[in-house]
């Protein structure tokens, strides 16, 4: 195929969560006789989901700086992620969702979800805890509570999980995970060959898209990606980017514009949510489950501070990256608590870090490519 | 330093309610402020004499847990709430070592507290997944995680529909692995049962008194002031003292007296209202409430030893039973103190939040309420226009979303919270003579 085809192809993997693109899957699903589930957090255990014959729609907010219906729900100093999820539900965007599954990711995250369900109510509605503890105990209960609410999802569906069909749903995911790391591994390239604006493109997209579809169109594009020709940036700054619900491509390209490569994220929309996998092998895949979600990558809602500053020094070195940008979203709290520890071992390390705080639409354009812009000037790489 | 301005301050209250007795107030207050005084005496000695000190936060999380492995206990926003000067707490948490500043106003004083070293440094910490994430998870997270103080973390389970065995369970198993990790950890410290089953007897004798207390406040007028509504707690001198055992009794006697005689908290009861969510400290709201004849006959926050008895969820109904749930057996002693985390209405959903409310509000004849939106409260956030939509509806009562902060309010923010709190107030009594 034409590299110009292949572009094409990529172009819209990228634009897969875009507003015009992310309900069109969700309705493609539909017309396949699949029920459409609502996700606000990405602990959930996609597999359950699947192998109870459903498809799960990661929840994107509006994305445009509206908030005129959820200002009535939501005070303004709240997590914005929250806000225009709900937005969404008030404007009738998400109609198409059969259920919704929420979490305590943090208390904004359960107010979404009870403010969602009082205005929705949805033909299903499921909370859920998600793993905060990496030990033996978390993940012993955290399988009771996929065992839960899988059965709870097979009833909806009316087509009950097996374990054949967990275990196929685990390899499908699993095939995901597989796919997106080799686009990472490309990431490590002096020239990556996708930037960071793509690479959050595909990763959300993934979230949205059926399995098979996404698996596909990433299949054939790594082959092309492994030789694909873009502009030599080899002089600007390579940049690891850090931060919570960030789905909007367009950050990353204004950060992008001012002159770096993001060559790797710590994000719950990227790389958190693609590392570990799940063990394949196992004769029990609930546990098996349990056991990735409790160790992947965790959030700063998560207890393990240290582990989790630790993970991004271990990305900054392995993706030689020059500089980390946390884009920490205004009144979210759980990173904003994590702040000062994350300050003073970025210093120990000698890792630069500056922490730039956003909104969730992509307002205040001018302010963020200031910072970034001076951010970048003091790391002094050679261009 | 913080702790000799809690006795100077101990000391000057009781100063103060000799020389100037309030009869609106209760008479045993004095006592209240006594013990508290001999606390913090206690307290300041057993820090200089270098007893080991934990902070082990969390409703149903190790917070009954410090006397029986043998430490001193210390508090995150029990001591916050009382700093004399909120802000130089806050200016040094935020600007020295970058915390969040838009959290809620109880959550940055005590990190502030504890990083400018004026009060024991704990030798562990541990909390339970809080429905308060700042106060009850992350600010004692990052006291340990910043100055290198051994943590321990202890999970609950989300879901509301999961109140029984298995979250019983989940809370209760990690408190054993707590009580094996403080005495793995800090040298010395050994887990005495005897200590938890006193300080559990001594919650079944309280029992009693705090459900009666909450009956006492139906009758009208309401016997307790709307300053005794919002405090917390009804047990001065932590949770095994003799001394706030006695205080109960006669509380709760004094409490019966002024129902008997008919005596109000404020001269003429012309309103009852229930404050919810959180609360701002200062006498402004206080002394509006008295001069409007407004009885605060409930502060609801979801936590505290009342509050397990509003609703039906009494902790202490027989041997078996915590809160509505029958367990059919009897609960071992870690898992009654494990069991509160299940119905502490703060952070299980908005049913949860609100049923109980309503619950009160009906049982207390209230005629309005007031939904405290905090600044940086994020644990009803969300739930306002539904409580108020609920409330509304099911009760025929208003409903006043009053924002504010609990400390850090200029002037002219507390001057517009007060009208509109004023305002509202004297709509709901015109409405009432009506």
């Amino acid at each position: 195929m034409s590299d110009e085809k292949m572009e094409s192809r990529l172009s819209a993997l990228v634009k897969g969560n875009n507003p015009e693109n992310r309900k069109k899957h969700a309705l493609e699903a539909k017309k396949k006789g699949k029920k459409i589930i609502g996700l606000q957090c990405t602990y959930f255990p996609v597999e359950v989901i699947y192998a109870a014959g459903m498809h799960p729609w990661r929840v994107t907010g509006t994305w445009d700086a509206d908030l005129s219906r959820s200002i009535v729900y939501r005070p303004s100093d709240s997590c914005q992620y929250c806000s225009h999820a709900l937005e969404a539900v008030l404007r009738g965007d998400v109609k198409f969702l059969d259920g919704v599954i929420g979490s305590s990711w943090d208390e904004d995250r359960r107010g979404l979800f009870e403010a969602w369900c009082y205005e929705s109510k949805p033909a299903l509605s499921l909370k859920f805890t998600p793993p905060r503890n990496k030990t033996e105990v978390c993940e012993r209960y955290f399988a009771e509570e996929i065992s839960e609410i899988a059965a709870a999802l097979g009833d909806f569906s009316g087509q009950k999980m097996t374990k054949e069909s967990l275990s196929q749903a685990i390899k499908d995911c699993n095939l995901t995970r597989r796919l997106v790391l080799q686009l990472y591994e490309l990431r490590k390239r002096p020239i990556p060959p996708v930037s960071g604006a793509e690479v959050l493109g595909i990763t959300t997209a993934a979230m949205v898209m059926d399995k098979d579809e996404f698996n596909t169109e990433l299949q054939a594009l790594l082959p092309y990606l492994e030789h694909r020709q873009v502009k030599d940036k080899s002089g600007q700054p390579r940049i690891l980017i850090t931060s919570d619900m960030l789905d909007n491509p367009q950050f990353l390209e204004i950060i992008e514009n001012e002159g770096c490569q993001i060559v790797m994220d710590d994000l719950d929309t990227g790389s958190r949510y693609f590392h570990k996998l799940v063990d394949e092998y196992t004769a029990d895949p609930i546990a098996a489950l349990a056991r990735r979600y409790v160790w992947r990558p965790a959030d700063p809602s998560a207890y393990n501070w240290e582990e989790q500053i630790q993970q991004i020094i271990e990305w900054v070195k392995d993706y030689r990256a020059d500089g980390v940008i946390e884009l920490y979203e205004e009144f979210s709290p759980p990173r904003q608590w994590r702040a000062p520890l994350l300050l003073r071992e970025m210093a120990r390390q000698n890792i630069p870090l500056v922490r730039i705080g956003r909104g969730y639409d992509v307002g205040n354009v001018g302010q963020l490519s200031t910072r970034v812009g001076a951010f970048l000037e003091t790391l002094g790489v050679v261009v | 330093m913080f702790i000799q301005d809690q006795i100077d301050n101990a000391r000057r209250r009781i100063k103060n309610i000799e020389e100037n007795p309030r009869p609106e107030y209760m008479k045993t207050n004095k006592m209240r402020y006594e013990i508290e005084l001999e606390e913090w005496i206690e307290l300041d000695a057993n820090w200089k004499a270098g007893k080991p000190f934990a902070l082990l936060t969390g409703v149903g999380g190790g917070g009954r847990l410090e006397r029986p492995l043998g430490f001193e206990a210390c508090s995150l926003s029990g001591w916050g709430d009382r700093v004399r000067n909120p802000q130089k707490y806050r200016d040094l948490a935020v600007s020295k070592f970058g915390f969040p500043d838009h959290t809620c106003d109880r959550t940055l004083p005590p990190v502030g507290l504890y990083l400018n070293g004026e009060v024991p440094i704990p030798r562990l910490v541990s909390c339970l997944h809080s429905p308060c994430g700042p106060e009850g998870m992350w600010s004692p997270m990052s006291i340990a995680k910043y100055m290198g103080i051994p943590f321990f973390e202890l999970l609950r389970l989300e879901r509301s529909e999961n109140l029984g065995e298995k979250s019983l369970r989940f809370v209760a198993e990690q408190l054993e692995q707590l009580i094996e990790f403080a005495e793995a950890t800090v040298p010395g410290i050994k887990y005495d049962e005897s200590k938890l089953l006193e300080s559990l007897e001594m919650d079944r004798q309280a029992a009693p008194y705090l459900r009666d207390l909450y009956e006492l406040r139906k009758r009208v007028p309401c016997p307790v002031a709307s300053q005794d509504a919002a405090r917390l707690g009804l047990r001065p001198g932590g949770d095994c003292n003799p001394k706030g055992m006695q205080f109960l009794k006669l509380y709760h006697e004094e409490a019966l007296e002024r129902a008997e005689k008919g005596i109000g908290g404020v001269k003429e009861e012309k309103l009852r209202i229930v404050w919810t969510s959180t609360f701002n400290y200062g006498r402004g709201t206080m002394d509006l409430l008295a001069k409007k004849g407004v009885s605060l006959v409930w502060f609801n926050n979801g936590m505290g030893p009342v509050s397990y008895c509003a609703g039906g969820l009494d902790p202490y109904a027989n041997e078996t039973t915590c809160g509505e749930i029958d367990f059919g057996r009897k609960l071992t002693p870690l898992e009654e103190i494990a069991a509160p985390h299940m119905y502490n209405t703060w952070g299980h959903g908005a049913d949860a939040w609100i049923s109980p409310l309503i619950k009160i509000c009906r049982e207390l004849k209230v005629d309005a309420v007031v939904d405290f939106m905090q600044v940086g409260c994020i644990v009803t956030k969300g739930f306002n226009k539904i409580t108020a939509d609920r409330i509304t509806k099911e009760l025929g009562i208003p409903v006043l979303g009053l924002e504010g902060r609990e400390h850090f309010m200029t002037e002219g923010e507390k001057s517009l919270m007060y009208q509109k709190l004023e305002e509202f107030l004297d709509l709901c009594i015109a409405n009432k003579k009506s």
